[in-house]
């Protein structure tokens, strides 16, 4: 069973978080279940004595262990808010380890400027972080403020975040503002893209829906380039989910076998796994009546069709995190088609250029726009 | 630029059991639309392919759309 997408709700200073109620439409409608962490009613005053906030640090990272521990989600996703911000950043650095994120959306961020997110993309231990930021906000700068100035006596490391940009850059941290103040950065227009960015690799309704015309075309098109039959041929997508490549649901043209669509793959491993590895295309033939074992295992391999005899993997590159994002495979059934009868020469290498060349540059564009929580609309198509 | 077919090698056990050929294109250096390859996907899409496909092939040649990116 998979591990459910939990997102956790994280609120600021003098308030109960009501925009934690509000946001959880948004979040159900792409399938995550929100988690909302309600410390009470905390004290400015309170904010600034460095053992009134190491108490709470300790009780929110006993909480989230415990959150972890119960529902088996491997990374939580998170959404704070102001002080917020600067637990669970402090929690996930303490834990070292024993608590991973997943995608974080950060407002009003009192998080120092310079903190070190570079190091804790490249050790995994967060996957991608959204800054919201606002242009007036001047909590933050009080924070920032009082962190330089009163540091002896609050011994608080914070910073203004929230108002202007981390100090590090990296295509997995991600910034955006409005003008503003620190309750405005809450603006609930926003909450349908902070959905829509946690919820990644999910696509959302109008970009799967275009995934799903762009996969047809690309069927019809594969088909007439191999001059066979399009009911003989089906295309899908797959994406890290879960540690594994699994189909993005919804992401599929042309397949009926159910099983399939459950089908996980190891990076590097078979066809798929290796274009997603290698960032080259891929191609898998079946001349025997059974496929051969090693490559991916028997109890993967009994899902697919079993008229299935090649598959076409071609991955999708990021533009900007220069990095493969997913597969598109193109696969065929019941004959191998003349094209691919040789692997090794320069037709099936031509043809699985061409198919990748002709694909790409609409699979990278949905992708993107999923990664940054964007809308079809921002696209200009 | 030269490409190449490299056999994936099985990764669980149980290899052996013939049936089924695994092979990745190992690209080296970027693709150019002066390449053979290059040429001959091109001519693939102009006979069979579809003026948008075309559009978008051309694109990914320009812009290296295609080139494997550096390992992380």
């Amino acid at each position: 069973m998979r591990a459910p997408r939990i997102v956790v709700t994280i609120h600021g200073i003098q308030t109960h978080g009501k925009w934690q109620k509000d946001i959880t439409p948004f979040l159900a409608r792409h399938g995550l279940i929100p988690y909302h962490l309600d410390y009470g009613w905390y004290n400015a005053l309170k904010f600034f004595f460095p053992w009134s906030r190491n108490a709470q640090l300790s009780r929110i990272r006993a909480e989230l262990r415990q959150l972890v521990d119960t529902t088996h989600c491997r990374r939580l996703s998170v959404i704070s808010h102001s002080f917020g911000t600067f637990l669970i950043t402090q929690a996930l650095v303490k834990e070292n380890g024993n608590l991973l994120y997943d995608r974080v959306v950060l407002a009003g961020s009192i998080v120092e400027r310079a903190f070190d997110w570079k190091g804790l993309l490249e050790r995994r231990l967060v996957s991608a972080v959204r800054n919201e930021r606002a242009d007036a906000d001047w909590v933050v700068t009080l924070a920032a403020w009082v962190s330089r100035r009163l540091h002896g006596l609050s011994r608080l490391e914070a910073g203004d975040s929230g108002r202007r940009r981390f100090v590090q850059e990296s295509p997995w941290l991600l910034d955006d503002f409005i003008s503003g103040g620190h309750s405005e950065v809450h603006n609930p227009l926003k909450y349908e893209q902070w959905a829509r960015f946690i919820a990644y690799p999910m696509l959302p309704d109008d970009l799967c829906e275009r995934v799903r015309t762009e996969l047809q075309v690309l069927r019809q098109n594969a088909a007439s380039l191999l001059g066979i039959d399009p009911a003989l041929v089906r295309t899908n997508l797959f994406a890290p989910i879960d540690g594994a490549l699994r189909l993005v649901p919804g992401a599929t043209d042309n397949m009926d076998h159910a099983p399939e669509l459950d089908l996980c793959i190891e990076a590097d491993h078979g066809g798929t796994g290796s274009a997603f590895a290698a960032g080259t295309p891929s191609v898998v033939v079946r001349r025997g009546p059974h496929w051969s074992s090693g490559h991916l295992p028997a109890h993967e391999l009994g899902k697919l069709h079993p008229r299935l005899r090649w598959v076409i993997s071609l991955p999708v590159l990021s533009e900007t995190r220069r990095k493969v994002v997913g597969v598109v495979n193109v696969d065929g059934l019941d004959a191998i088609p003349a094209l691919l009868d040789d692997p090794t020469g320069a037709d099936c290498q031509g043809l699985a250029v061409a198919l990748h060349g002709g694909m790409v540059r609409k699979f990278q564009r949905y992708l993107d726009a999923a990664f940054r929580g964007d809308k079809l609309a921002s696209l200009g198509d | 630029m030269k490409i190449a077919a490299v056999p994936v090698e099985p990764v669980h056990a149980g290899a052996g059991t013939s049936g089924s050929q695994v092979f990745n294109f190992r690209i080296e250096g970027s693709l150019q639309s002066t390449d053979e390859i290059v040429m001959r996907a091109r001519e693939l899409i102009l006979a069979r392919g579809s003026a948008d496909m075309l559009e978008s092939f051309d694109w990914a040649i320009r812009n290296g759309a295609l080139v494997r990116p550096e390992a992380e």
